[in-house]
């Protein structure tokens, strides 16, 4: 199509959009939204969102808030400062040797996995990815069948 | 008058004008509901700074827009993948929709009323053709904004909303000048 048929399409098209006035909502739509809001409105405060608490509530809940941060940060310094921290580190250290030997285990396991992949042929790979393709493929297909029977029954 | 009254008053002005947006976008009318509905929530929760606001309609409109185009993301993967596929059984749908047979088309137009007929049409458009139609032409959106809002290339955007033009004159019947010389 040239541009000039291109720009009468659109404005022939422009021209009957233009025709087209609000679609009237549903009756019981307004009545709908109003008994949602007043079932919310009715939720006890806790329930509702933070912004909508009362304002005590919501000073409240904001120092409380502040105390456990700043009891958090108080807390993290002494426990940085006493013993504890180097205990702490100690027993630590301790199960760490644990994992080592756990981690050279699963090393060893991984070499004798990555000895076996080389030992198969490329084409074998190839033909399994192939396969997973065809299979991913088939479950959109078959997917997107479903949805559109679905859509042409409603 | 309370603030519950003032604001049944204010969804009473507006529900035509955000139902229409997203039943345009959607084409389906118990999603267009869902839709409207949430629309209809953030605007209780903003109505003490909204109810004096001069841009109210554009908000609203904006808030089904975007909300719209959040419901129809969930399947987008789904129509971009298949809208190659999906054009030939395209055709099949249009005989679904009871359209007048050509013939008789020009009696029937007469007839019927003419809005009625652009609305169906327009809601038979397979959805990645109707989307950017109605983001052009009716919520006067450019080229680049649609691409976007809807993730997609500018290309796509012109390719789709040209077959949505022809699929309409199509339906429609509608004659250029250049044609009928």
């Amino acid at each position: 199509m040239d541009s000039e048929l291109e720009k009468q399409l659109t404005a022939s098209v422009q021209r009957e959009l233009n025709t087209l006035g609000e679609l009237a909502a549903p009756s019981g739509l307004a009545a709908r939204i109003m008994g949602t809001i007043q079932q919310r409105a009715a939720a006890p405060w806790y329930r509702r969102a933070w912004q909508t608490w009362p304002f005590p509530q919501r000073a409240a809940a904001l120092v409380v808030m502040l105390a456990l941060f700043a009891g958090l940060c108080v807390g993290s310094w002494q426990f940085g400062q006493s013993d504890l921290l180097a205990d702490a580190l100690g027993s630590i250290g301790e199960r760490l040797s644990l994992v080592n030997v756990l981690w050279g285990a699963l090393g060893a396991l991984g070499n004798a996995i990555t000895l076996a992949v080389q030992s198969i042929h490329p084409l074998v790979w190839i033909g399994g990815a192939l396969v997973m393709l065809g299979c991913y493929a088939a479950c959109v297909g078959l997917g997107t069948v479903c949805v559109r029977l679905a859509w042409a029954r409603r | 008058m309370t603030e519950t009254q003032q604001f049944e008053a204010f969804l009473h002005n507006y529900q035509n004008m955000v139902f229409s947006t997203a039943m345009r976008l959607l084409a389906n009318q118990s999603e267009a509901e869902d839709v409207t509905q949430e629309v209809f929530l953030r605007a209780y929760e903003r109505f003490a700074t909204l109810r004096d606001s001069p841009t109210v309609g554009g908000w609203l409109k904006t808030v089904a827009t975007n909300l719209s185009l959040n419901h129809l993301a969930r399947y987008r993967a789904r129509w971009s993948f298949f809208s190659e596929l999906s054009r030939s059984s395209d055709e099949g749908d249009e005989l679904v929709v009871d359209f007048p047979a050509p013939e008789d088309t020009h009696a029937a137009i007469e007839a019927a009323d003419r809005r009625e007929l652009v609305e169906r049409a327009l809601q038979s458009l397979p959805p990645a053709q109707r989307v950017p139609l109605v983001l052009f032409h009716l919520e006067s959106l450019q080229y680049d904004e649609i691409a976007e809002k809807l993730g997609v290339s500018l290309g796509k955007v012109k390719t789709d909303i040209f077959r949505g033009r022809e699929a309409l004159r199509q339906k429609l019947q509608l004659k250029l000048e250049a044609e009928s010389l």
